[in-house]
Order: structure tokens, then C-alpha cells, then sequence
């Protein structure tokens, strides 16, 4: 991990309070949507994130854009810590850091234009004169694909794919150095997610942007990114460069959920099933009450004693290949 | 157009033969065609992926085998063979009781099935009293059987949970353990895992292969996602706007696409063991049902189009008797 990383996330916490609505119970439980997650993007980088739902990915890509405040840990991007700005002095870091989000029907004012929809940051922010607003999205628009006729028309009359590229041009109009793309293809059908794939590709390639790529889909994420981390309920388990993940995977849930891909995406090199349907892990609440050792030890075939009394710290493996946080990998 | 039983080799006779099926409907006050000409056979023991992208009509096609078409929508031309028997001929009532006692049903969102004021005991205990005069008894003995049949862990003790109290695959597994109630022959999965995280789509797709074999199912699996066919299903029709394009037996579909639909789909997914490979750019949108070109639906995004393909419907097929396309230009050769 580089000091010098474009965009460094130490050892963030979120804890949500459940039960706000009781008045007696409010605020007594907490739920723990990322506990100590440490990652790093490099400029220019993209870094996959893959978990299942409720892992905490889609938590972690809104603490990058300050949009969740952590409750402990810090957000280094290009050297100064976010978590210690107050809103007046984190402005001029909006524009640098967009997110596009999963939905592009929900994420879309249906009753806004989309010069309305992909000006909106630049009015937010205050960049500009209404003129140099048009004119801007117009070029991201062009730059995704779409006329810039299409500033006048309404997001309904466009299809999914065509919104998330509407989606892509409103996060690119602040000319932003990070983005943070929240499962921006699921939803798609399958040649929408691939022309919104290349898309990303060539937009990162002619920009030098730097992604914050969050999927469930393995091969996507090979797509697009060079290094994946995998979240497994609030904590990173293993990070690696992909090809060396997607051959190699090491910590056991990362093994569970490579064995669950189709060997037509994952490539019949890659290791075979250790992993049956009957032994596999589900998705339902882990057996136990989560103590004070590994989060995946209820489910995990590996799992020794000390896994259910220590939590594994994520540490260096293979040199600085890998990080790994496990008693007992494969 | 009817299937042609001698083009290939017919170890069992098909469950379920679909022949020239069309579907009509109106959307929008127009009407519209929404599947046309569409063949196809469910055999004993084997999985048939109807694959295609949204709006091409696999969903409708399902709905239509059931009797579950919306409102506004029917069949207008074709035949559904039930072992043999025209069951479209049959009066209403006559093909519901067929269709009760020979199919099951899982859908995307396994809540549909599952009423959510009642444990899933006594839901599971009402398919399986429907099916034999059961006793309470031996209705909820059978009911425990049949989850334990799906892979619910502690059958016995959940019986009495409600349906909130189980994950999206428990109740996924829940809903095909009521579609098995009865006993089917064939069992109709439409995008039953799409709702469903990695690891819980691979378990509920190995139960249903399990389940295939064992009680030697013909199954009709619906679903978007061609590494899935792939990976689960041995035969494969891929659609698109309303009619087959290829179909045959997935392993040499896989091998060997003809169909320049079918090629631009496989090349759209990206494969973690190629990454540096471009995927796929196919131009355009699909048609909507109300402006389906004349000639080859697909030649006004088709990369191998000639004037043929805009003027005439592509021929019936071409390739061998396990795999054939409908296409003027097909490919001939491996990817």
C-alpha cells in the first residue's frame, strides 16, 4: 500500500443505529455495515469491489463521495483527509470525486430534462454561467454516445442503457478526477452492459480517470479492473491483481464465490469446484451469533478454533501481491 | 413450423412439444404479435434454456405453456403437445386439471408464490393435500419430505416459520418444493435465480439439475444469461423480437454459433480469462413488436446482412440435425 495513493481509506468504520423509530429502543442496537476497511486507489487505477448484497460495498463507495459519514476512519484523497473538512471546506473536492449509481431509472428525476439532470452538479456546485453549463453537457453527452439534442428531452423516452450513459454524463460534467460506479450494469440486458463496459473502458482510458468499480459481477469487474478487493459483511478478506484472484483465490469465501461461477465465464483453467450445493455457503444469517473471531467462520470449511476466537487482520501475502485476511487459507 | 422428429434422433418422446407457437396482444391500443412460429420440446431429464434479452418474448412463451398469459394476450395459431395430446383443443377446465397435475412453476421473485400471513408449512402442506387426499398428518410429513427434497436445512423445525423469516434462496427453495408438490413432469423456471447473490444462484441451479436427473424432469428454464446455459442447461433456444433464431443442443451451440445474433451475445460478456478482449458492440435497440421489419428481424443490426435478409424471413434451417439456425448468411466455422 502506497503512501502516495490518489485516494486512501483507512480503516473505516460505519455503524448504522437500528430502531430509530421506537421511542424506547431508539438507538440501542447498531448494525455494523463496515468494520476497519482499508483500501487504496492509485491515479489512474480502476479498483474492483465484489461482495454479495448487504456486504457493504455500495456503504463503502458513498463513505468515498462523503455522502455517508464514516463513524470512524479517515478518507485521504490526494493527500488531505475529508473526514476532518466541514461541508464549507470539503467543496472543492465535490467536483473532483462523482458516483454514478445503480438504477438509472430511480437515480433520474423523471420530470427533470436531461439538461436539467446533467447540470444539476455544476448548478449544485456553482460552476459556471447557465450558458457554460449547457455547453458542457452537451460535450458529455457527445462523449457518452448520445446528441446533444437530447439536453431538451426527457429520461423516459430513453432506454436503460441509454440512461445509464445519461447517468455517466451527469457524474463526468464536474470534470472529475474519481468515480465511483455503484453496479452501474446490473439491470441491463447483456449487449447494454457490454456497450456501457467499453464505454468506462474508453472513458478511462482517454481521461485517465481513476474508478471505484462496485459489482457482484465477477466478470465484469475483469473487465475493467487490475486489482479487486472482496468485502464479505463490513470486512475485506482478500485483495490481489485479478488474474492472480480469479486463478488463485485464497481466502475460502473468495473460493465460494469463484466455484459459483459459470465455467464458461471463468474459463476452464481456473480451479475446479470445491464447493457443492448442498455445502455451499448460503445466504442465510450465519448459524451462530457473530462472536469475536472471523466473520465467515460459521460457514467455513477451513475453520479451526482460533478462527472463532481472533479476527484475522488483512495482511501483505505473496510479498505485496495479495492481502489476505485469514488463519487458514487455501 | 412443426418440429420434424426425423431430423434428429429421439431417444424419448418430448414431455411437451411446442409447434408453430404465436401469441397475439395489444399494447398501447395496437395490436401486435408478440411470439411467432416458435418450436420447441421438453425431454425427460433435460433442461431446455429459452434464452434471450428483454422483451423478445421467452417470458410470454412460458405464460402461455402455463396459462398464465396477462390479460389481452393469447394464443392465436400452434399447437401445445401434452404427451402427445392437443391440450390447446381441450375445454378450459380440462387443461387447467392437465396443466396442474404435469407442471410446476417457479418465478423470479419467489414471494409471488408464497403468501406471506401464512407459515410456509401449511403452504407447502396445501400443495401437497391438492395432489393426494393427505391426512393432516401425513400432509405435513410429506410437506417436511418435500423441503428436505430442496435442501432447507432443519425441515421439521422451520415448518412453522413464515415466509419474512427465510433469505431469497431459502425461498426460492420453498417455491420449487411447492411446484414438486404434485409430482410434475415438467417443471418451468422463469429467471428463478435472477434476484438471487452469486453463491445462492449456483446452489439453486445445482438443485434443480439435481432434482432433473433424479426425478428425470423435463425443465424449461427461462433466463437472460447465456454462461448459465452454459453451465446448467442441454438444450438451447435463443429468441430474439418474437422468434427462434438457433436452437439445439447447448454443447454444440457453444462450440459453434451460426447465428450472428447468437455470436454478438456470446462476445458481449466479458470473460475474466480474456480480459484484454473487446466485447461486443451490437448497434441499435431491438425492434418494439409494432415495428418488426419484414425479412430477417435482426438485419438491421446484423453485421452480415445482405438485401436478402431485409425482404425474405430467413429460411427455416441450416446446420445439422442437432444444432440449426434461422439465417440467410450463418457462420459456418468454430469462433
Amino acid at each position: 500500500m502506497s503512501e502516495a495513493a490518489f485516494l486512501r481509506l483507512e480503516e473505516i468504520d460505519v455503524r448504522f443505529r437500528l430502531g430509530e423509530g421506537g421511542l424506547l429502543r431508539r438507538g440501542r442496537e447498531t448494525f455494523t455495515a463496515l468494520a476497519g476497511v482499508s483500501l487504496t486507489i492509485d491515479r489512474g487505477e480502476c479498483l474492483g469491489l465484489i461482495g454479495e448484497s448487504g456486504s457493504g460495498k455500495s456503504t463503502l463507495g458513498r463513505v468515498v463521495v462523503q455522502l455517508v459519514p464514516p463513524s470512524g476512519g479517515r478518507v485521504v484523497f490526494d493527500g488531505t483527509d475529508l473526514t476532518a473538512l466541514d461541508a464549507r471546506r470539503l467543496r472543492p473536492y465535490r467536483p473532483r470525486m462523482q458516483m454514478v449509481f445503480q438504477d438509472p431509472g430511480e437515480s433520474l428525476n423523471p420530470r427533470f430534462t436531461i439538461g436539467d439532470i446533467v447540470t444539476e452538479p455544476l448548478r449544485l456546485l456553482r460552476i459556471g454561467t447557465r450558458k457554460e453549463q449547457r455547453a458542457r453537457a452537451a460535450r458529455m453527452l457527445e462523449r457518452v454516445g448520445l446528441p446533444a439534442a437530447a439536453l431538451a428531452h426527457r429520461p423516459t423516452q430513453y432506454s436503460g442503457g441509454q440512461r445509464q450513459r445519461i447517468a455517466i454524463a451527469r457524474a463526468l460534467v464536474t470534470e472529475p478526477e474519481l468515480l465511483v460506479l455503484d453496479e452501474p450494469t446490473s439491470g441491463l440486458d447483456v449487449s447494454m452492459q457490454a456497450r456501457i463496459l467499453n464505454l468506462l473502458r474508453d472513458l478511462q482510458d482517454s481521461l485517465g480517470l481513476s474508478y471505484l468499480f462496485i459489482t457482484h459481477d465477477v466478470g465484469a469487474v475483469s473487465y475493467l479492473a487490475r486489482r479487486v478487493a472482496v468485502l464479505y459483511r463490513g470486512r475485506v478478506v482478500e485483495v490481489a491483481p485479478t488474474r492472480d484472484l480469479i486463478r488463485t483465490p485464497r481466502h475460502p469465501y473468495t473460493v465460494a464465490l469463484l466455484d459459483a461461477l459459470p465455467r464458461f465465464v471463468r474459463g476452464e483453467s481456473l480451479p475446479r469446484p470445491v464447493i457443492t450445493e448442498a455445502t455451499a455457503t448460503t445466504d442465510e444469517p450465519p448459524p451462530e451469533t457473530e462472536g469475536p473471531g472471523c466473520a465467515y467462520a460459521p460457514r467455513c470449511p477451513h475453520r479451526q478454533e482460533r478462527c472463532r476466537v481472533t479476527a484475522p487482520e488483512l495482511v501483505p501475502a505473496e510479498g505485496d501481491k495479495r492481502l489476505l485476511a485469514c488463519h487458514h487459507p487455501f | 413450423m412443426p418440429a420434424s422428429p426425423a431430423a434428429r434422433p429421439a431417444p424419448t418422446p418430448p414431455r411437451l412439444a411446442v409447434e408453430g407457437l404465436r401469441i397475439d396482444g395489444r399494447q398501447q391500443g395496437r395490436a401486435i404479435t408478440v411470439v411467432d412460429g416458435l418450436s420447441f420440446e421438453l425431454r425427460p431429464g433435460r433442461m431446455l434454456a429459452l434464452v434471450g434479452e428483454s422483451g423478445c418474448g421467452k417470458s410470454l412463451t412460458a405464460a402461455a405453456i402455463l396459462g398464465l398469459l396477462p390479460w389481452g394476450f393469447r394464443i392465436t395459431r400452434g399447437h401445445v403437445l401434452l404427451d402427445g395430446e392437443d391440450v390447446l383443443q381441450l375445454p378450459p377446465g380440462a387443461w387447467r386439471r392437465r396443466r396442474a397435475e404435469s407442471m410446476g412453476a417457479v418465478f423470479q421473485n419467489p414471494l409471488t408464490a408464497l403468501n406471506p400471513t401464512l407459515p410456509i408449512g401449511s403452504q407447502v402442506v396445501e400443495a401437497a393435500r391438492l395432489a393426494e387426499q393427505l391426512g393432516r398428518e401425513p400432509a405435513r410429513a410429506r410437506a417436511q419430505e418435500l423441503l428436505e427434497l430442496v435442501g432447507v436445512p432443519e425441515a421439521a423445525r422451520r415448518l412453522d416459520d413464515y415466509p419474512h423469516h427465510f433469505s431469497g434462496g431459502m425461498r426460492q427453495r420453498v417455491a420449487i418444493a411447492m411446484a414438486l408438490a404434485r409430482n410434475p413432469a415438467i417443471l418451468v423456471a422463469d429467471e428463478p435465480t435472477t434476484a438471487l447473490d452469486l453463491i445462492t444462484q449456483a446452489q439453486i441451479l445445482r438443485l434443480l439439475n439435481r432434482l432433473q436427473r433424479e426425478r428425470d424432469l423435463a425443465v424449461l428454464f427461462i433466463t437472460h444469461d447465456l454462461s448459465l446455459v452454459a453451465e446448467y442447461a442441454d438444450d438451447i433456444l435463443v429468441m430474439y423480437a418474437g422468434r427462434a433464431v438457433e436452437r439445439g443442443e447447448a454443447r454444440a451451440f457453444f462450440s459453434a454459433p451460426l447465428h450472428p445474433y447468437s455470436r454478438a451475445l456470446l462476445g458481449a460478456v466479458p470473460h475474466p480469462a480474456a480480459p484484454e478482449e473487446r466485447l461486443t458492440d451490437i448497434e441499435g435497440l431491438p425492434p418494439a413488436p409494432h415495428e418488426y421489419p419484414p425479412g430477417c428481424r435482426f438485419a438491421p443490426r446484423c453485421p452480415r446482412a445482405g438485401t436478402v435478409c431485409r425482404h425474405e424471413p430467413p429460411p427455416p434451417r441450416v446446420g445439422d440435425g442437432s444444432h440449426e439456425a434461422f439465417c440467410h448468411h450463418p457462420y459456418t466455422e468454430g469462433p
